[in-house]
């Protein structure tokens, strides 16, 4: 330890060491002269007898400093100085190399970093993992699904709070907001006031909400004015991001909300559209009204707290409320008795929900991709860098070796050029901060995705890529430098011999290089491509009926309605006024002007079980009744009839037996034969009971995916009646405008006002928003690939024309002497290109070989596309051999125009 | 009385041994091997002040600076623990090897 202190203290005091030897030795030095004059010698010769005696000086103080030196430190300042001094004297090579160097490391950092704030850690905040989602089991068409929950087990769950650290639950909330004469549904949140502290969200500016300013609702409507905390978005487009915003005033659906609170740019919880958030009330149990379990419930569990006791806790509260509400009972309890095991209760980490909302295994399909995407333009970096790197010292042989002759030592050398290497790394890194920086922003602005947090630079990412790139250099770089040494000093000190000759098994290793450059990148735009062609697929899919100016208006028979008598002439009565009300609402629809046109519809849920008349098989598939007009629905949705026709008058009604089934049932049912004429019976799944009812097919539609192109499609039949049971899902107008639909939707919601009372406000969603909000997932990865992918293009391209370049730059000589000896210039472009082509050639074929083999893994996330799809690899091959000609072609023809003698004299 | 050159190593366990007696200076050092051993023993600075540096930079000997007897500005050199430790341990091998070849020597 003592050693280490002293020698640190030579470092930095060297200057004070130095001085103080000198002293010692003059003492000495004195001191024998002092003796020899006192044995009697005149002083100069006392003086000269001394230092003679003394011995050389400069010798022992080169001792003494080398006992002081931390040499190795000394010679890596030396080697640092040098290396610097190397960089000035050729920019060119280090600007391609910090270059190259930063969009490999940038580009991949911004990439996985991304995914790691969207993905992988999408919560900010180490309690992250405690923070968890509640709801129910539901049942949505015959299939079970995860949904939030109804108010009954929002007001049970209350009881339980204090198992948990924190609860919080929200809502969406879809309020109109006039402006001009044009009313806009205005999407954003109803939260509970403890919302933003569990999520560990903080305000941009002003607060988030106190717990006594809940508003009170009714309906999802708020009844009150307010407080309102309002998104990064609608700061920047109705205050034009003024610091004054707080307090300003914003009306929405006929109340004033004064502006409390902004939050940043990233925070876009619970969907990605969200503009504003209000507190709210729990809504209150009314008896006979029912409500949809839209409420999405979030719990903080305590530190020590263990999903296995959530479970336990949620099972006590859903049995609790079974027995509370008896299914026999009309209300909750009937609708949880419909569902296979009663009440039950999910509950998910939030990250997960996260992950498995934001697209399902698709996003984890896409990371899959996106990660060996990341892959591929690290090793292209790397390549590019080696080949750089071996170009640089093929250059430098020359001063390499006289160096090596004049006794450096080869593990000097070595050092030398990895601290250049480690110099490159550390200048590539920094610039590949900035632009990781800057392709975050680039991404964020692309991403669709509803975000906790800010997407920033995640620096383990960083120094990954950083090590990897500064390892590249002197691996590849170091392994010729070996053989520079040993084999080609003597020919390389008589440069002058040189050109074609020397180097040349230097060359066919960067042949190989180049070789590998091509190939990789061959494999990773081909998989690009893949993916692309892929994500635009599935972008474009028809989604079985036209899209456009489409709104469906979800109805909720409310008042005297919602509650369905006991008495079956009671019930008789009610269905047959629903029928009146849903007529004239379709008929009043028609009528209003910019309608084209309406149609009603109704799904039914369970599925059941039809039972084919021909050999007694059964087909589970799904009811959905589509109104009294004629055809109406179909024509409406602009659903294509595929065989047979559409209801017609004699087709209306309880009484017909007409039904109209999807392609998806025809195929199922009757496959090989057409549906039309055949018969079938229809029976509850697990019953064997058949009810009496014959239907018979008179015509076959396509499917339908109105909720995305990823959305399954179930054996449907379609019966033109409206109403003939009061449970199961509310019906649905369809409403075909001329123009932007969302111009009418005051009206529309007017005329409904109009007809029935006591209808609650309908819920309007537009065809062509669901559609697209479906792909959100899609469109991300699509922005990302691109972005990526251009990146990857640049690199490749860059690393590719540089090797070339420099290769054909170094034959200039050779060139020059092919020239003097009588060649015709075409023939030595030709020669040139001909050599050039044989690496690429080879490259190109070896990547075609890569890709066949490796998009195989592409498969799972490829969208009708195949693996072995041939324009994604022509493109790939077309973009490279388009970079090599360049290559090869630009210093060739530079080459040739030279002046032979001026060619010749090149080194 | 010719001068014997020193046997190579033995150099620091001379300077320990006289640092023993008591902290002194370069010049010092060379003096007294020179006394003590009545003149036969001659160390040359060349060896005399690597070997100070050295066993300084060891931890045997420690350094400050002071007065020396004509006033003069000297590097004085005094023993520290781990250097008396290492004079005993030297002393001894010192020992055990003079006798050894000394046997040798005697042996007929």
């Amino acid at each position: 330890m003592k050693t280490l202190l002293v020698r640190l203290k030579a470092l930095f005091r060297r200057k004070n060491l130095e001085a103080e030897m000198e002293e010692e030795m003059r003492h000495h030095l004195e001191e024998r002269t002092a003796a020899h004059v006192r044995a009697g010698m005149p002083p100069d010769e006392a003086r000269y007898a001394a230092i003679r005696g003394f011995g050389n000086v400069d010798g022992l103080k080169e001792q003494a400093r080398d006992q002081w030196a931390f040499a190795w430190l000394e010679q890596v300042l030396q080697d640092l100085r040098y290396a610097l001094r190397q960089f000035a004297r050729s920019p060119g090579y280090t600007l391609f190399v910090v270059v190259t160097l930063a969009l490999g490391i940038g580009s991949t950092t911004a990439i996985l970093s991304a995914i790691n704030a969207t993905i992988l850690n999408p919560l900010p905040g180490r309690d992250a993992e405690r923070v968890v989602m509640l709801g129910e089991r539901g049942f949505v068409q015959g299939r079970e699904e995860r949904t939030g929950v109804s108010p009954p087990v929002l007001e049970a769950l209350q009881s339980v709070r204090d198992h948990f650290e924190a609860t919080t639950w929200y809502e969406s909330a879809q309020i109109v907001r006039k402006f001009e004469d044009f009313t806009t549904i205005e999407v954003g949140a109803w939260v509970e006031t403890e919302f933003f502290d569990l999520l560990g969200a903080r305000p941009l500016l002003g607060r988030t909400f106190l717990s006594d300013e809940e508003i009170v609702r009714s309906g999802n409507q708020p009844e009150i004015d307010g407080p309102i905390v309002i998104s990064h978005e609608w700061w920047r487009t109705f205050f034009s991001g003024s610091p004054e915003v707080l307090g300003r005033q914003v009306d929405l659906g006929g109340r004033r909300f004064t502006v409390v609170g902004v939050m940043p740019a990233h925070f876009r919880f619970p969907n990605e559209g969200v503009n504003y958030w209000l507190p709210a009330k729990p809504e209150r149990l009314r008896p006979g009204i029912l409500r949809a379990p839209n409420t999405s419930v979030l719990i903080k569990l305590k530190p020590d707290g263990m999903p296995s006791q959530v479970d336990v806790i949620l099972k006590g509260v859903a049995d609790r409320l079974m027995s509370d509400h008896p299914s026999e009972v009309r209300g909750y309890g009937q609708w949880w008795g419909l569902r296979p095991n009663g009440l039950q209760l999910w509950h998910s980490p939030l990250r997960v929900h996260f992950q498995d909302g934001s697209g399902s295994e698709e996003l984890q399909r896409t990371l899959f991709g996106l990660l060996a995407t990341a892959a591929f333009v690290l090793l292209i970096m790397c390549a590019n860098i080696a080949n750089l790197t071996l170009a640089r010292i093929e250059r430098r042989q020359h001063e390499l070796s006289i160096r090596l002759a004049l006794g450096v030592g080869r593990a000097r050398l070595m050092r030398q050029l990895l601290t250049e290497s480690a110099v490159l790394g550390v200048l590539g890194g920094i610039a590949g901060i900035a632009v990781a920086g800057a392709g975050l922003r680039l991404l964020a602005t692309f991403n669709t995705l509803p975000r906790l947090r800010p997407l920033e630079v995640d620096f383990r990412v960083l120094g990954v890529a950083l090590l990897i790139s500064m390892s590249t250099g002197p691996l590849f770089g170091l392994l010729p430098a070996c053989r520079v040494g040993r084999l080609e000093l003597h020919r390389s000190l008589a440069r002058s011999v040189s050109g074609a000759v020397s180097g040349m098994r230097q060359f066919s290793f960067r042949a190989g290089l180049v070789m590998v450059q091509v190939s990789l990148t061959v494999v990773l735009l081909t998989g690009a491509g893949l993916m692309l062609r892929s994500v635009v697929k599935a972008l474009n899919v028809d989604p079985g009926f036209d899209p456009s100016n489409l709104l469906t208006i979800h109805l909720n028979f409310g008042g005297a309605q919602r509650r369905a008598p006991t008495e079956s002439a009671d019930r008789a009565a009610m269905i047959a006024h629903r029928n009146s009300v849903l007529a004239q609402l379709v008929e009043r629809y028609r009528e209003i002007p910019g309608v084209k046109a309406a149609g009603l519809f109704r799904a039914h849920y369970p599925a059941e079980n039809a039972v084919l008349e021909t050999d007694g098989e059964t087909v589970e598939v799904l009811r959905a009744y589509t109104g009294m007009g004629e055809a109406s629905y179909f024509r409406t949705a602009g659903i294509p009839i595929l065989a047979g026709r559409a209801f017609g008058r004699e087709d209306i009604g309880v009484h017909s037996s007409a039904v109209v089934v999807s392609e998806l049932m025809a195929s199922a049912c009757w496959p090989g034969e057409s549906a039309i004429g055949k018969r079938f019976r229809t029976a509850r799944v697990g019953s064997t009971k058949i009810a009496p009812e014959i239907y018979e097919v008179i015509g076959v539609v396509g499917d339908v995916q109105p909720r995305g192109f990823n959305e399954h499609v179930h054996p449907t039949f379609y019966r033109a009646i409206d109403e003939s049971t009061l449970t199961g899902m509310s019906p649905a107008v369809l409403v075909r405008t001329e123009r932007d639909p969302r111009a009418l939707i005051g009206t529309l919601r007017a005329v409904l006002k109009a007809t029935d009372p006591d209808m609650m406000l309908p819920h309007i969603t537009i065809a062509r928003q669901v559609l697209f909000d479906a792909t959100k997932a899609q469109r991300t990865y699509r922005n990302y690939l691109l972005v990526f992918g251009s990146v990857a293009l640049v690199l490749s391209a860059v690393g590719i024309y540089g090797s070339l370049a420099y290769s054909v730059a170094r034959r200039t000589k050779e060139l020059g002497v092919r020239l003097a000896l009588g060649a015709g210039r075409r023939h030595v472009l030709a020669l040139v290109m001909r050599d050039g082509a044989g690496p690429i050639g080879v490259g190109i074929v070896a990547g075609c070989v890569g890709s066949v083999w490796l998009t195989r893994f592409l498969t799972s996330q490829l969208f009708e596309v195949s693996p072995l799809d041939p324009f994604a690899m022509a493109g790939a091959i077309a973009f490279l051999l388009s970079v090599a000609l360049l290559a090869c072609y630009l210093p060739a023809r530079r080459a040739t125009r030279i002046n032979p003698i001026a060619a010749l004299r090149t080194e | 009385m010719t001068r014997i050159e020193l046997i190579p190593g033995t150099l620091d366990m001379l300077i320990l041994r006289v640092l023993n007696g008591g902290s002194t200076h370069g010049w010092g050092i060379a003096g007294r091997i020179g006394v003590l051993s009545s003149e036969i023993l001659k160390v040359e600075e060349g060896s005399l002040y690597p070997a100070l540096y050295r066993m300084e930079q060891k931890g045997w000997i420690e350094s400050e600076w002071g007065a020396s007897e004509n006033n003069r500005r000297a590097k004085f050199y005094s023993l520290t623990r781990t250097g008396r430790k290492q004079l005993q341990s030297e002393q001894k091998n010192w020992d055990q090897l003079v006798a050894a070849i000394g046997q040798v020597m005697r042996a007929t």
